[in-house]
């Protein structure tokens, strides 16, 4: 699943480091969510909308 | 810069695997060597395979190990330790026909029981581990490890059933396991990245 995590870290000028330990998980997790490789728990998607204060559709974008 | 930089990784992951094997090959050398050097050699897998794990949450993971992490290598060390001093020493006095009669269950048992605690181990670093990356890469190395262990098992049991390899004990099996699923978990990490 494409999601825009890369770009709103980057607008905050946060490492993958300082976004893992914001979301409390480790740095690997973010790294494989950017590569949209990985796909979310449902709880954590809703941690990361929270964080950025933005709706779950407007960073995951589902491909089907 | 960055290609320069991904060489440097690349090759200290090399590094890192081919450490881990010839570390195996000369424990498992000096283990041959026989009286305490069965116990050096012993040590030596235990510790070789501790480094692996600590060096791969260093070069694959990029990050310190996480209280989870060294929990389970801490219990995974401690019971493997025991369960080569153990299995050595129970190994050591049959072979000088110290096993006889009901000391013998006891004496036969013991490295059993410290292998119940490596699986143990296994089992709590699974409940233990809150990040849900790392348990899916957990439970992926943990499936890999029971296919590549099966397998092996079946492979070299057939050809034992056919005369054409000599009999292998059975309580090499979690060993191959951890060593399976241990080498499995930077390669599945390494599809994510």
């Amino acid at each position: 699943m494409k999601n825009r995590l890369k770009v709103l870290r980057a607008e905050r000028d946060w490492s993958q480091a300082d976004l893992a330990e914001r979301l409390e998980v480790s740095r690997q997790t973010i790294n494989a969510l950017e590569t949209g490789k990985y796909d979310p728990s449902l709880p954590l998607a809703f941690k990361i909308a929270r964080l950025f204060c933005l709706p779950i559709e407007t960073i995951f974008q589902d491909e089907a | 810069m960055t290609s320069e930089r991904g060489e440097f990784r690349a090759l200290k992951k090399f590094l890192l695997f081919a450490g881990f094997i010839g570390a195996m090959l000369v424990s498992v050398r000096v283990g041959a060597l026989g009286g305490v050097w069965s116990f050096v050699g012993g040590l030596g897998t235990v510790a070789a395979s501790l480094a692996f794990a600590y060096g791969a949450n260093r070069v694959f993971r990029r990050e310190p190990l996480r209280p989870p992490v060294r929990r389970y290598l801490l219990r995974f060390g401690v019971s493997m330790s025991a369960y080569v001093m153990l299995l050595i020493g129970a190994t050591m006095l049959h072979r000088h026909g110290l096993t006889a009669g009901p000391l013998g269950y006891v004496i036969a048992l013991a490295p059993a029981l410290a292998i119940l605690g490596t699986i143990a181990s296994m089992g709590f670093y699974l409940a233990e581990e809150t990040d849900e990356f790392h348990r899916e890469v957990l439970i992926q190395s943990l499936l890999w490890g029971i296919a590549l262990t099966l397998g092996a098992a079946s492979i070299w049991g057939f050809l034992e059933t056919f005369g054409k390899a000599p009999h292998a004990p059975a309580w090499a099996v979690v060993p191959i396991f951890a060593v399976a699923m241990g080498l499995s978990q930077p390669l599945i990490a390494r599809r994510y990245c």
